[in-house]
């Protein structure tokens, strides 16, 4: 009977040990500022975590119930102070003010760069370890990289040549995905070669320079923006050819979340659909 | 010199400039190319739009500075002193921002407009005394009113959005719509200038001064009004039309005036060529040096005239 006794305080004590350093080590008060760092958590089963997010964070649905504490890497002190969250998690956008402000109120801050593929898994085995969720980061990461793999044997088994595309971001001033920029990676697993190679992130562009380089496919991230009402697109053969794609959900190709490669799938399906007729782009792939 | 000779050399000056625009890019074509299939090369179109773009622009930028500069004697006076640049950058942001851009392309300019006429009425009606130093002080104001509020929107914008309002704000030619922008702007152009050539005697006299201008037949009061209008309403079309490019309505009044004198009628088709032709250079310039990111063409008036005009100052202090 003792040892039965011992034997239930023991798994007891051990179960309170369990539950306090899991307490230590994942916090449940988390404040995602970063829309691709939400998707993130809630992919990984920890959505229950989160108290609250950005007004950019609409993604999955339900977490627009979630109180809102700031805007897209700008944190609302006050509002974060006031619900006195373990860890807040943004891009690097985020004012060092703010961020030492939140860490002398005891509040763990983690600020990382969330623009490509790497950055990506660096946020996944990183979550995995702060929500204390190793496996399902694990599992995340070998997703990631089993699905770029296969889009990059589609590429490599495909004999037809990429198509040349432009990224429109903002149409006046023309603004653009440069070489190292998530949709530059994005398009290039959907068997697109971005016209602009010279310039690196997001920069304004010449119509010039546009007509030169004689994209086959323009791809439209300019959100509620019209290319029809504007005369100085006219000229651009892909304009004129009706070759402007615009990607079924924008936020699933600009944010490098878990939906990112749902998105790419879904931009080679629809790029197939346009380019079925021509030898230039693969109607099937496998 | 004779008007009619000094107003040659612009033209051709002006001329060769604009032939420049039209063979100078981005992209090399040989001359046999600029005609593909029977059609016009769409590079080629495009230079000769924005060729022309810059052209009006220049042009109406350096008239309206001129009549700002004469009617209320300062030499610091500027196309976009009463409110203009500040109505219209509220007036293209709130289309930004709020998301009335999505009604078209010509949303934007046609709000950046509004702003810059409601910004500039705003002044007329708020300033009672229409003296030269009262308009100046209620420019100031408004436009600094219209500044708190482009911030306040700013504020609540997202990031691309900002992008794209500060973007407007640098000021380019590349976007130009030929028949809703470029021709209202140029007819415009054409009829203030004339008019200006027939009042070129009233705005002589006003340059000493609204009594002096009274007193020798001029209703000084209104024609006051009438000019610095249409000053502003020139200002607020190239702004609508092209963003706030700074520097050519300031500096190419002063270098005009300084070569040929003070006389308005000598000078007004002067000026308004040497700003085209300031402004056409400018432009070729940016997407020269730049070829695919090209330079905004405010921040080329300003790099480049800013040394030319100091340069002019001394070497016109030192002749004297």
């Amino acid at each position: 009977m003792r040892s039965l006794f011992n034997l239930v305080l023991f798994l007891a004590l051990l179960c309170l040990t369990g539950c306090s350093d899991e307490q230590k080590s994942a916090p449940d008060g988390v404040v995602s500022l970063s829309p691709a760092l939400t998707e993130l958590i809630c992919h990984l089963g920890q959505e229950d975590r989160l108290i609250a997010r950005s007004t950019a964070c609409d993604c999955p649905e339900s977490v627009k119930k979630l109180p809102v504490a700031g805007n897209f890497a700008e944190p609302e002190l006050e509002r974060i102070l006031a619900m006195k969250p373990a860890l807040v998690v943004s891009n690097e956008f985020v004012n060092p003010k703010d961020a030492d402000a939140l860490r002398q109120a005891g509040i763990a801050v983690e600020l990382h760069p969330c623009d490509d593929f790497d950055d990506y898994r660096e946020w996944v085995a990183l979550m995995g370890k702060l929500l204390d969720c190793p496996r399902e980061a694990e599992s995340e990461l070998k997703r990631t990289a089993e699905r770029i793999a296969g889009f990059e044997v589609e590429l490599k088994s495909s004999e037809k040549k990429p198509l040349r595309a432009l990224y429109v971001i903002w149409d006046s001033p023309l603004l653009t995905a440069g070489a190292d920029s998530l949709p530059d990676a994005v398009g290039h697993l959907a068997g697109l070669d971005n016209i602009v190679k010279t310039e690196k992130g997001y920069p304004s562009i010449s119509l010039e320079f546009v007509l030169k380089e004689d994209p086959d496919v323009i791809v439209w991230f300019a959100h509620g923006k019209d290319w029809k009402s504007n005369p100085s697109w006219s000229g651009i053969r892909s304009i004129r050819e009706g070759h402007v794609l615009i990607p079924r959900d924008d936020s699933a190709l600009l944010r490098p979340g878990p939906r990112i490669f749902d998105g790419i799938r879904d931009l080679k399906s629809d790029l197939e659909t346009m380019f079925a007729d021509k030898e230039s782009y693969g109607a099937a792939q496998p | 010199m004779k008007t009619a000779r000094i107003i040659l050399i612009y033209l051709a000056a002006a001329l060769a400039a604009a032939a420049c625009g039209v063979l100078f890019g981005a992209a090399r074509i040989p001359l046999s190319e600029f005609i593909q299939d029977g059609a016009l090369n769409p590079i080629v179109e495009l230079r000769i739009v924005r060729t022309a773009a810059a052209a009006v622009v220049g042009a109406s930028l350096a008239v309206s500075g001129l009549i700002f500069q004469a009617v209320l004697r300062n030499s610091l006076a500027e196309p976009y002193l009463l409110g203009v640049s500040g109505g219209a950058g509220l007036g293209a942001a709130g289309a930004i921002l709020l998301g009335f851009s999505a009604w078209g392309f010509m949303s934007v300019p046609l709000f950046a407009l509004l702003g810059a006429v409601t910004a500039n009425l705003l002044v007329l009606a708020a300033v009672r005394r229409r003296t030269a130093e009262e308009l100046l002080l209620g420019g100031v104001m408004i436009g600094t009113l219209a500044s708190s509020l482009l911030m306040v929107l700013i504020t609540f914008s997202h990031s691309r959005d900002m992008a794209g309002v500060v973007w407007w704000m640098l000021g380019s030619v590349q976007n130009v719509d030929p028949a809703r922008q470029l021709a209202p702007a140029a007819v415009l152009l054409c009829a203030a200038t004339v008019f200006l050539l027939f009042r070129a005697g009233d705005v002589d006299l006003l340059t000493f001064g609204p009594e002096y201008a009274w007193n020798h037949g001029v209703n000084a009061p209104l024609m006051t009004v009438v000019l610095l209008a249409l000053a502003s309403l020139l200002a607020a079309v190239t702004v609508s039309m092209a963003g706030i490019i700074g520097f050519c309505g300031l500096v190419v009044p002063h270098i005009v005036r300084r070569l040929h004198g003070g006389s308005h009628r000598k000078i007004l088709i002067p000026a308004a060529l040497a700003g085209a032709v300031f402004l056409m250079l400018a432009d070729i310039l940016g997407r020269v040096v730049s070829p695919v990111r090209e330079l905004p063409v405010g921040m080329v008036t300003a790099a480049v005239g800013c040394p030319v005009f100091l340069w002019l100052l001394n070497r016109s202090r030192a002749g004297s």
